[in-house]
């Protein structure tokens, strides 16, 4: 009774990822993991800065990962289902990204144009309905693909 | 005096027991929606009290933890540490948003729906 169960489903995972993702964050603060440290300790502003986006945009991409891999798990659910999980999950990524898309300590670089263009594979999931598995592999491979462009233009920053 | 006080009269006893047995019909639908709806009410109450608890947490354990650990760090600039500890609040307020709505999202909704269910039985009744 009440909602349908999907509608809990949907709503009960994304919180759950929300949740995994915020605690990552305060612990890779605490254990100055990676890239997070590369910003912190970097000599060089402006590729402090830079790293610090990286770390954003992996954190980012880790929200979107889990969705993912929510979605390649329960396979068995029906079509109409899946398609309505994807659409749920890519309106809350978008609503994610937003923050740094548009405002945000960080947006002063590449970050607002990369999450912009992911913005928009999101709304395309929603609206797209009948090839929504098509744009959730695009959304995933963009991500990727955006990650290694960026880990190559601070390579590139590095060796000025 | 004649018919002064003739708004103050009582109702009709066979108006009253019609008003009574709607009124009974009325509750009894109520109680079978909320009990209808317990999971989905025990649901939001659960969701609602993670993310206060979680709120609760970060900013009053959490991120003085976060805040202390980086101050105590000689190594990092002022510049730095303010930079991305105001960075980590902004990210976590950003987050904690959008959970936020997505939960009065489905509170908003299921309570519409509760009220839907509510009319339709109070037009029966």
């Amino acid at each position: 009774m009440g909602q349908d169960d999907g509608y809990r489903f949907r709503v009960r995972l994304s919180l759950q990822v929300m949740q995994e993702k915020r605690r990552k964050i305060c612990e890779d603060t605490l254990q100055e993991t990676s890239s997070l440290a590369m910003g912190l300790y970097g000599q060089d502003a402006d590729l402090r800065s830079m790293y610090l986006q990286m770390y954003v945009l992996e954190w980012l991409k880790s929200h979107w990962d889990s969705m993912q891999e929510i979605l390649d798990r329960h396979r068995e659910r029906p079509l109409d289902e899946r398609r309505q999980d994807a659409a749920f999950f890519a309106g809350c990524y978008g609503r994610m990204i937003d923050g740094w898309r548009l405002s945000g300590e960080l947006s002063g670089v590449l970050l607002p144009e990369l999450l912009e263009a992911q913005k928009k594979v999101t709304q395309e999931i929603i609206n797209r309905g009948n090839i929504w598995e098509q744009k959730c592999q695009e959304l995933k491979v963009m991500i990727m693909k955006q990650k290694a462009e960026f880990a190559q233009l601070i390579k590139q920053c590095e060796e000025e | 005096m004649g018919d002064l006080f003739g708004q103050y009269n009582g109702v009709a006893s066979t108006e009253k027991n019609k008003k009574l047995d709607s009124l009974a019909a009325y509750e009894e639908h109520y109680m079978k929606l909320l009990r209808n709806y317990k999971d989905e009410i025990f649901a939001i109450e659960e969701m609602r009290r993670q993310i206060r608890e979680e709120r609760i947490e970060f900013f009053e354990e959490i991120f003085p933890k976060i805040r202390k650990a980086m101050e105590g760090n000689g190594v990092l600039s002022n510049e730095v540490k303010k930079e991305w500890l105001s960075e980590l609040w902004g990210s976590m307020e950003k987050s904690f948003s959008v959970s936020e709505e997505m939960i009065a999202h489905y509170t908003t909704s299921n309570l519409e729906e509760f009220k839907r269910k509510m009319n339709e039985a109070i037009e029966r009744v």
